[in-house]
């Protein structure tokens, strides 16, 4: 135990000292460390610090100082809650654990006085959060829930920060999350981006107020479960949905979602200091309870975290949740009780004075009310003050307006913990609390009742349970929170918990308790599975300190480090607020010790392996003087803004920042919209098609117009040889009259004026033959076309339907139709065009097959008509030779099955040229000399048109390359 | 049976074959090389383009029918015709077809339906394209050049059996100035496939669109069993000019003449 | 369970048909199965014109209550196919039932819109060949593009049979480039296209590509 604290560095050094054993400055001026249990809290804000208070505590008082815990903020507004004196004066006892939170006492009035004070600090943390929120909160809301909204903002900022998740503290009880839901959203979700969670989530007192009533009833509880160590087990093995639900304080846990799942209850300032002491800590043990999805099982843990105590369950059974096994865990609150006696007995053994005054009556909620007081606004303000000092240096030099000592820059933070706490004192003045909450509805405690409760004067009134230290007792319920936190590690996975603890140094969110566990709860745990836990619990009562040495060093480090560091002024100030009503002492801003027990700083540098920043000592904001810490301002009071863009000016290596460039550059080009560029569109030449069209149809109509036929001279011998208008020539020759030939009209009425003068020598010379003639077409207007072309080119003729000719109309199926009519033309098509019998005609009378015919003259432009003709039927023909007239595109497809031998088709006409060939072996003039000559214009015409256009564009072509080449040089 | 009847019963094994051969060959590789055909690759990105645009491809099949010669190129058409509503299924538009042959008419209207139905496009179940544009060249041509001019049609792509109407439709696409990618099999049409269109498909590249539009292995298979068959063709016809020059020319004669 | 068995079916007829079809172009013995097949395939075919008919009509229909911009093409189309299937249903009545000669007024409008039109269609054809020819070097400016201008050229010029162009060597040379090079040129593309048209039919035949929506 240190009695003195080094004003350097804080660390404790033995008062024989004249210079800091860490740090070698004089010790000159340091102030004397309070024994152990002393807390800051007490000296200052208290007026029951009570330093003559047994190390030993006394397991009923430290059963009836929970209760009395638990039924102040729960019985508020309950009838139980009627102060006597006496309970004013343990409620003077509790404002230490719940200073701003408790209503029901009489320094709510005092506390009042210092609303300026609180008003202060509560605008100082606000400005913090207005750093990142430039909203303004409301100056409406209730000043009960910004403190909380901004807590539990800061231990979001806090998580984020520290990007560990929470882990869970058993020792919380849950119902506290639950009450503030609206709270919850701004800072979990984005605890900074919100342009104003005040206004976003405000937590209107109607709302506070009314969700426990609609929630939980205090008044449904039964009389019997005034029992307060079953209502805590009940209430520890309650779901914590249910618990959460019945909790108005919820806003805590849910800010903080790992938090509480246990159902014990600690001290109400220690669960807010524990949430808002704790911002490096707290993260990590959340974590692990984020990670515990059920919560039925998570009350089963806590149940059987705490079975071990119960020599009755330990190791053997499964807690249940009941009340029962619950108030079995409680036991280890009265080690005197526990070892013997079942928990359910322990409220029957106190006295009916001692819980006189806990006595809530038939409407008691004492399960929801016994976590109430761990989310007391005071520990909160603490906590937000405390936390408010960590913004900056800029905004921890504000000093308090009231303080008329000297302020001494180290315990500024002191000075904004305790306005803070006044500030939460508007919390118990806010008609946004709950009406059980209320403190009105509490009889306001006269203001000298708590002015009699001298710190050096033990009140009388006072039970004596709650003269313990009570840092004792603080520390007891840390050691409980550590066991639970520790039976509650088993529910993770040994792999995340060894993780969690290897990061912590890395994150340097270190938490004590966490790191307590391997060392102290280890132990625990193993003594937990023997029967022996009623001996553990014991020797950890009895020995606390021995058992738990770690925390019991930091705890007094800690208390140590206070008191000294309180300037004098502080200490006659406390004692000045410690004389007032003890509501006031409730609303003060101070820190208990227990709190200040939870912070991490010295045990967790010391178990996290940080030994290297061992020589760091921290010197400003409220871990000012605790060495082997993490710098604060590192991580908080730092603009989100900077945040990302600090760590690339200061820790990148050049190839990192070539990274970060290349990242950026790749970005910065998504963004970008890239055009592609296509290749413009080749724009029409509108005057280059109409002049064609009008130089072609005026030469070709001047030519018609001046038209005189052709005299020809019949080409010799030589030039006609070996033709294919000569082997055609020479085919119909060879026919008789009367012998069938069958005619394929298959072109399309467009061909029409090719086709029609290029068929109408042959099919005359076919007439002049004699010849019976069979039309048939496979393009479905071939029929009509084969009328038309007889009625207006073989008119001179006079064939007559069915006597000279037979139309047969259509054939459907094209290739496979036309197979089909070769292998059978009868059946294919039985009528003719006009409904007639097309087969009774006497030259078609012995036709059964394509055979069958004299002549095949096929008549296409289309060159795979004529293709499908040779290949489809001409192989199908023994005798009967085939011909055509084929438009003259076709004609280098077809010359070679002339060509070829055997010949597949027998002789072709092709085009107008090979008509006029025709017309002039026949020695006829014919369609085709009546339009040779213009039909030659039109086609110098077009070589013209073709070869000057193609020349133009031809240059034109290479002026754009060469024009588009040198666009792209100059780009 | 005739020589003709077994050299193509040959013929066809022999393909069959090979493209069996080549899909076991190539069935553990992504993609076999073959020689980039502009044509297609113009098609892949107007496709892209019409997804970027919100406008839509038109498919013109032509006017052949599916008995006879002209049946392939329609075929090839309605494979290519597949994979472009595949490929443009997040198209504002899905492609619009044309035919211009009845029969041709309901398969493309099958293929629309069937194929977005897989791609779960549902204004294709409800009113797909494909509808018979006219029963002749010209009336089909001209039905199809009130489809080229909608505004929403960035690219034409007409594949199948088509005539000198072809001029019309590329033609129009010209002057819509947009991209007019075409091939046919008749050879006149290709001659002015390839005086108008700006990506025109010459030959047996009108029946590479699944090879080349990721149809399958299958596809790439026949390509290949194309080329080996393309080599043998190439060999039998120096054989046969060799033998013609020697005077033995007897079997290639019997088999031109349908006898063996 | 939701089985749908019209795909294997139908592929499995598709294929069936293919292979009977196919093997009677070669097989003597399976040609009267062949032929049966390809009956039944007309009798399908010209269904489908009306099939497809029935579809032009519906298609323009809609196009006509959706207000689409070429609504008025549309109704022009719908007004012109009913008369003329009004016009042919009565040459078929006076013929068949009447006796009256050969469909007077389906000739009549065969002659004097459709066949006209169409002429004059082709004749625009001319026009746009020949602009496609004269504009070939300005869409490809290649060696390909310049050796199918000037054989175009010389084919036209060859082709001209009046005294001033009665060229003897460009007759010559028109039918040499007829007979060798664009012959030539024809047969590879169309073994190309005899090669690819077996691979589709092939594919077909193995149920790869399903154009029938099996």
């Amino acid at each position: 135990m240190a009695d003195i604290l080094c004003p350097t560095c804080g660390r404790p050094n033995s008062k024989d000292r004249e210079f800091c054993d860490f740090c070698g400055n004089p010790l000159d001026g340091a102030l004397t460390a309070k024994p152990q249990g002393t807390s800051l809290r007490n000296d200052l804000f208290t007026e029951e610090s009570s330093p003559d208070l047994p190390q030993d505590r006394n397991d009923q008082d430290e059963i009836s100082r929970l209760e009395s815990l638990l039924s102040e903020t729960e019985g508020e507004g309950t009838p139980f809650q009627k102060p006597t004196p006496e309970s004013g004066e343990e409620s003077s006892r509790l404002d230490e654990y719940l200073p701003a939170e408790e209503p029901l006492s009489k320094a709510d009035s005092s506390q009042r006085k210092a609303a300026p004070e609180e008003t202060d600090d509560t605008s100082r943390l606000e400005e913090y959060f207005r750093e990142e929120n430039p909203v303004p909160p409301p100056p409406g809301k209730s000043q009960p829930q910004e403190p909380t909204k901004e807590s539990s903002r800061l231990e979001e900022y806090i998580k984020e920060e520290s990007s560990v998740p929470p882990v869970p503290e058993n020792s919380r009880p849950q119902e506290p999350i639950k009450d503030s839901p609206p709270l919850e959203d701004p800072f979990v979700r984005d605890p900074f981006k919100s342009p104003d969670p005040f206004q976003e989530t405000p937590l209107s007192g109607e709302e506070e107020s009314d969700r426990p009533e609609e929630e939980f009833d205090p008044f449904k509880i039964p009389p019997e479960e005034l029992d307060l160590t079953g209502e805590l087990d009940s209430k520890k093995n309650k779901p914590p949905s249910q618990a959460e639900a019945e909790d108005p304080w919820e806003f805590f846990s849910q800010d903080s979602p790992g938090e509480p799942t246990g159902g014990e209850s600690p001290p109400a300032s220690e669960d807010s200091a524990g949430e808002k002491d704790f911002p490096d800590s707290a993260p990590p043990e959340k974590s692990a309870s984020s990670e515990i999805p059920d919560e039925a099982p998570i009350a089963e843990t806590s149940a059987g975290e705490w079975g071990f105590l119960d020599p009755k369950d330990a190791g053997e059974e499964p807690v249940s949740p009941t009340s029962e096994d619950s108030g079995e865990k409680w036991d280890f609150l009265d080690p005197g009780i526990s070892s013997a006696e079942p928990a359910e007995q322990v409220p029957d053994d106190q006295t009916p004075d001692e819980f006189a005054w806990l006595d809530p009556g038939p409407a008691a909620d004492l399960p929801e009310d016994e976590d109430q007081p761990e989310f007391g606004s005071q520990g909160f303000g603490e906590d937000s003050g405390w936390l408010d000092m960590l913004q900056g240096p800029e905004s921890s030099q504000a000093p308090p307006p009231e303080s008329s000592q000297p302020k001494k820059p180290q315990t500024d933070w002191l000075e904004k913990i305790k306005r803070l706490n006044k500030s939460s004192d508007l919390v118990d003045e806010d008609s946004s609390f709950p009406d059980w909450l209320a403190v009105s509805n509490l009889p306001t405690a006269e203001p000298e009742e708590p002015e009699q409760m001298e710190p050096g004067k033990p009140s009388s009134e006072v039970p004596e349970w709650l003269n313990l230290d009570d840092d004792e007792s603080l520390n007891e319920f840390l050691r409980r929170k550590d066991l639970t936190n520790e039976e509650h590690t088993p529910q993770i996975s040994e792999v995340s918990q060894k993780e969690a603890e290897d990061d912590e140094p890395a994150t340097g969110l270190s938490d004590s308790q966490q790191i307590k566990f391997p060392s102290w709860a280890e132990e625990q745990k193993k003594k937990s599975q023997s029967p022996e836990d009623l001996q553990f619990l014991a020797a950890y009562e009895d020995d606390a300190s021995k058992s738990a040495e770690p925390f019991q060093i930091e705890e007094e480090f800690f208390d140590d480090l206070f008191d000294e560091e309180l300037p004098d002024w502080l200490t006659a100030a406390s004692s000045k607020e410690v004389s007032q009503p003890l509501q006031d002492e409730l609303a003060q801003g101070e820190l208990p010790g227990w709190v200040e027990a939870m912070r991490p700083v010295v045990e967790s540098t010391d178990a996290s392996g940080l030994a290297e920043d061992e020589e760091y000592i921290e010197s400003y904001g409220p871990l000012a003087g605790i060495p082997s810490v993490l710098p604060a301002e590192a991580e908080i009071g730092i603009n989100l803004n900077e945040t990302a863009q600090k760590p690339l000016d200061l820790l990148t290596s050049t190839t990192h920042q070539e990274n970060v460039n290349l990242l950026k550059k790749i970005i910065s080009n998504e963004n970008k919209s890239r055009s592609i560029q296509r290749p413009a569109p080749l724009q029409t030449q509108r005057v280059l098609r109409w002049l064609i069209a009008i130089v072609l149809l005026f030469s070709t109509a001047v030519t018609v117009i001046f038209n005189n036929v052709i005299e020809t001279q019949p080409p010799s011998a030589a030039q006609i040889r070996g033709t294919s208008y000569a082997a055609l020539y020479d085919q119909i020759e060879k026919l008789q009259d009367g012998q069938p030939v069958l005619i394929a009209y298959d072109y399309q009425p467009a061909a029409s004026g090719e086709l029609h003068i290029a068929a109408a020598s042959v099919v005359d010379h076919l007439m002049e033959k004699g010849t019976y003639l069979s039309f048939v077409s496979t393009q479905p207007t071939g029929p009509v076309l084969a009328e038309q072309f007889l009625a207006s080119t073989q008119a001179e003729h006079g064939y007559l339907h069915t006597q000279k000719y037979i139309n047969l109309g259509y054939l459907p199926g094209e290739s496979a139709g036309l197979l089909s009519f070769t292998i059978s033309p009868k059946q294919i098509i039985p009528l003719a065009f006009d409904g007639s019998n097309a087969w009774d005609s006497p030259p078609l009378i012995n036709v059964n097959s394509i055979s069958d015919f004299s002549m095949i003259l096929v008549i296409t432009d289309d060159p795979n008509i004529a293709k499908i003709w040779i290949e489809q039927v001409g192989t199908q023909l023994e005798d009967t030779p085939l011909t055509m007239v084929v438009s003259a595109q076709v004609e280098p497809l077809i010359q070679p099955y002339f060509k070829s031998s055997p010949q597949p088709l027998a002789g072709y006409v092709a085009g107008i040229i090979g008509s006029m060939n025709y017309e002039q072996l026949t020695e006829s003039p014919n369609l085709a000399s009546k339009i040779w000559l213009p039909f030659n214009v039109g086609i110098v015409i077009s070589v013209g048109i073709i070869f000057i256009g193609g020349l133009a564009n031809g240059v034109l072509s290479i002026f754009s390359q060469r024009r588009t080449r040198l666009l792209g040089d100059t780009r | 049976m005739s020589a003709t009847g077994f050299t193509g019963i040959v013929v066809i094994v022999l393909f069959v074959g090979l493209i069996v051969f080549f899909s076991i060959i190539h069935k553990d590789r992504k993609h076999i090389p073959i020689r980039p055909i502009p044509a297609y690759q113009k098609i892949i990105e107007e496709i892209n383009v019409a997804v970027e645009d919100g406008t839509q491809l038109h498919i013109s099949l032509g006017r052949g029918g599916i008995i006879g010669p002209e049946s392939a190129a329609g075929l090839a058409g309605l494979s290519l015709l597949k994979q472009v509503i595949e490929k443009s299924s997040i198209c504002d538009h899905p492609p619009v077809a044309s035919t211009g042959n009845p029969v041709l008419s309901i398969l493309a209207q099958d293929t629309i339906r069937s194929t977005s139905k897989a791609i779960s496009v549902a204004e294709q179940l409800r009113h797909p394209s494909g509808e018979l544009i006219g029963v002749t060249p010209f009336s089909y041509a001209a039905g199809t050049l009130t489809i080229i001019r909608d505004e929403k049609v960035s690219a034409n792509v007409h594949t199948g059996w088509f005539g000198n109407e072809i001029i019309w439709l590329t033609t129009a696409g010209e002057r819509q100035s947009s991209p007019t990618i075409a091939g046919t099999a008749q050879l006149p049409a290709q001659a002015i496939i390839y005086a108008s269109a700006s990506d025109p498909l010459i030959g047996e590249e009108l029946y590479a669109g699944g090879a080349y539009l990721g149809a399958g292995k299958v596809h790439e298979a026949s390509i290949s069993a194309q080329d080996v068959m393309r080599w043998i063709i190439i060999f039998l016809i120096l054989g046969s000019a060799l033998l013609n020059l020697f005077g033995i020319n007897t079997f290639l004669e019997e088999i031109l003449a349908g006898s063996m | 369970m939701n089985v749908k068995l019209h795909a294997p079916i139908s592929t499995a007829i598709a294929i069936g048909v293919g292979i009977i079809v196919l093997a009677g172009y070669f097989i003597p013995s399976v040609e009267s199965i062949r032929f049966i097949f390809l009956r039944t395939g007309l009798v399908l075919a010209a269904v489908a014109l009306l099939v497809g008919i029935i579809n032009l009509i519906s298609v323009h229909i809609r196009k006509l209550g959706g207000g689409d911009e070429n609504s008025g093409y549309s109704l022009i189309l719908l007004i012109s196919l009913l008369v003329t299937l009004g016009v042919g249903i009565t040459d078929m009545v006076q013929t068949y039932l009447f006796g009256q000669p050969n469909f007077r007024m389906t000739n009549w409008v065969f002659t004097n819109i459709q066949m006209p039109i169409e002429t004059s269609l082709l004749a625009v054809t001319a026009v746009s060949l020949i602009y496609a020819a004269a504009s070939i070097l300005r869409k490809r400016m290649d060696i390909n593009a310049v050796i199918f201008f000037f054989v175009v050229l010389l084919i036209l010029l060859g082709s001209v049979a009046i005294p001033p162009a009665t060229i003897p060597l460009l007759g010559g040379i028109r039918d040499w480039i007829l007979r060798v090079p664009a012959l030539g040129g024809a047969r590879g593309l169309l073994l190309g296209i005899a090669l690819g048209t077996i691979t589709t039919g092939i594919r077909i035949l193995m149920g790869t590509d399903r154009p029938y929506g099996g």
